[in-house]
């Protein structure tokens, strides 16, 4: 094959649609005359009659903003990109053209049918749209839940404890007990919102990042949690972690609660460290507690899961989803290292920009 | 002669509130007569003696939710600031809301004191150091 022969096949061929337009004299916008159309440009929906005519002859596209746009790119010798739509046959196609020129006088443009790509694209901004509001429906929805509920909670319990106080010691030790156990399942379900409302609220707003030192968080969880029986070990030698100070915050007093809540032992100690690493930074939290078979790791981590009887612990199982949560919402994560004793739940904190 | 005791205009409409503070005072002591309104509207009748209600004679203060049904709190704050007559009325905030800025807006609207619905197992302590002292303080002053 000669190499005129190659390059006529390459035009010809190409899955992309191609025009060559001549200029001609005197130049106006009507005076481009197509001299060449490759056969993908008539899929694409340009005519053979076309072929050999000035832009002129179709009405319709003279009076578009493509002659200018053609004259433009012959002008200043720029290429030039553009969408247009265009009915063909009673059917509305969305193409994208780009055209530059060969020479003073001649202009290539090449185009294809998008019609497809930007329904797809529109179809996918329409559905993320709808993806957004309903993740906001959700949160508020939590939000107003938890909010809420808690009032005829607070009425709840406030009934229970009159009615105790007002039977004094007519009350007969049964009924005495159920009013107790009655006002500590209203606790139990105060709780339960407010760590629902601090899950809602997990993550939200802006994420602004500052240099957060390890220790100083530290020291405010544990004036916070006022641990009795536990030790709070700060073991690395890297102290500052870029990331925001509320979500770290959240995060280590969720896990160091765990850590003392479930420790099987009267007293302990709770390790935290960073460790830098090519992925942004980790944040572990590791006790010395009973442990987590690995077939509960994925199990923790999802709301309103426990591995011990309601009566046995004051967890609501949301600490892990929340850790989760805002890990996630960080653009990080947080996983489980367990195997026998001790627990380690490592989050990542990605650096700031990077993602 | 002594002076009226000082009488105090409940604004709630949750009725197991409003015992809570009938009984928070009972339980303190606190013998100063509590009156009703279960919105600002109402409050408002109470204040300016319309709707057929007998005006609420001075000293009073105003102890008020702030989430009630047609008028809440800081529309009533709005609505006494705004009021010659009542401009001068002390309130105190009584709410379950910590939001920072239904706080703000309570301070600028000149409260006397944003009092915290006691929370699940607290019980009203809070009401009654607030309330109960500022009522001592009257009590004394008389």
């Amino acid at each position: 094959m000669l190499p005129a022969e190659i390059y006529f096949r390459v035009f010809e061929r190409s899955p992309i649609g191609k025009l060559v337009y001549v200029w001609e004299s005197p130049p106006e916008l009507g005076s481009f005359r197509l001299i060449a159309q490759n056969s993908a440009a008539l899929r694409f929906g340009s005519s053979r009659e076309e072929l050999g005519q000035p832009i002129a002859a179709n009405p319709r596209l003279l009076a578009t903003d493509v002659p200018a746009r053609y004259a433009n790119v012959l002008d200043t010798g720029e290429p030039h990109f553009f969408e247009l739509d265009w009915e063909n046959d009673g059917r509305l196609i969305h193409y994208e053209l780009q055209c530059f020129p060969v020479g003073e006088r001649h202009l290539v443009v090449f185009f294809t049918d998008s019609t497809h790509k930007k329904n797809v694209e529109e179809s996918l901004a329409r559905r993320l749209r709808e993806l957004e509001r309903s993740n906001r429906e959700l949160d508020d929805f939590a939000y107003v839940a938890s909010h809420d509920l808690k009032s005829p909670l607070r009425d709840i319990h406030n009934l229970a404890t009159w009615i105790a106080e007002d039977l004094g010691t007519n009350l007969a030790p049964d009924t005495a007990r159920h009013i107790s156990v009655l006002r500590e399942r209203v606790e139990r379900m105060d709780r339960l919102l407010d760590d629902l409302l601090q899950y809602s609220r997990a993550g939200r707003g802006p994420q602004v990042t500052e240099q957060v030192s390890l220790r100083e968080v530290v020291r405010e969880v544990e004036a916070l949690l006022r641990p009795a029986h536990h030790e709070i070990v700060v073991e690395s030698d890297h102290d500052v972690i870029e990331a925001s100070r509320v979500a770290v915050m959240v995060v280590l007093r969720n896990l160091i609660a765990n850590a003392i809540k479930h420790d099987d032992r009267p007293n302990g100690r709770i390790f935290v460290s960073l460790t830098p690493s090519d992925e942004g930074t980790f944040l572990d939290v590791r006790d010395e507690g009973p442990g987590i078979p690995p077939r509960f790791h994925e199990r923790v981590f999802r709301l309103f899961q426990t591995l011990r009887p309601r009566d046995e612990s004051s967890s609501s199982g949301m600490g892990l989803a929340i850790v989760k949560k805002i890990a996630e919402s960080c653009g990080g994560r947080a996983e489980i290292e367990s195997n026998g004793r001790g627990t380690i739940v490592r989050t990542l904190w990605p650096k700031p920009g990077a993602s | 002669m002594k002076s009226p005791a000082v009488s105090v205009l409940l604004v709630e409409d949750n009725e197991v509130d409003r015992e809570g503070v009938r009984r928070a005072f009972a339980r303190h002591r606190i013998e100063n007569p509590i009156i009703d309104a279960v919105d600002g509207i109402e409050a408002l009748e109470h204040l300016r003696g319309l709707a057929g209600r007998a005006r609420l004679s001075r000293p009073y203060i105003v102890l008020a939710d702030l989430n009630t049904p047609r008028m809440g709190g800081l529309e009533l704050l709005r609505e006494l600031r705004s009021d010659p007559e009542l401009r001068d009325s002390v309130v105190f905030v009584f709410t379950t809301s910590c939001s920072e800025e239904d706080r703000q807006s309570a301070d600028q609207l000149d409260v006397a004191g944003y009092i915290l619905k006691n929370e699940v197992g607290v019980g009203s302590v809070r009401l009654i150091e607030v309330l109960g002292r500022y009522l001592q303080v009257q009590e004394l002053s008389r």
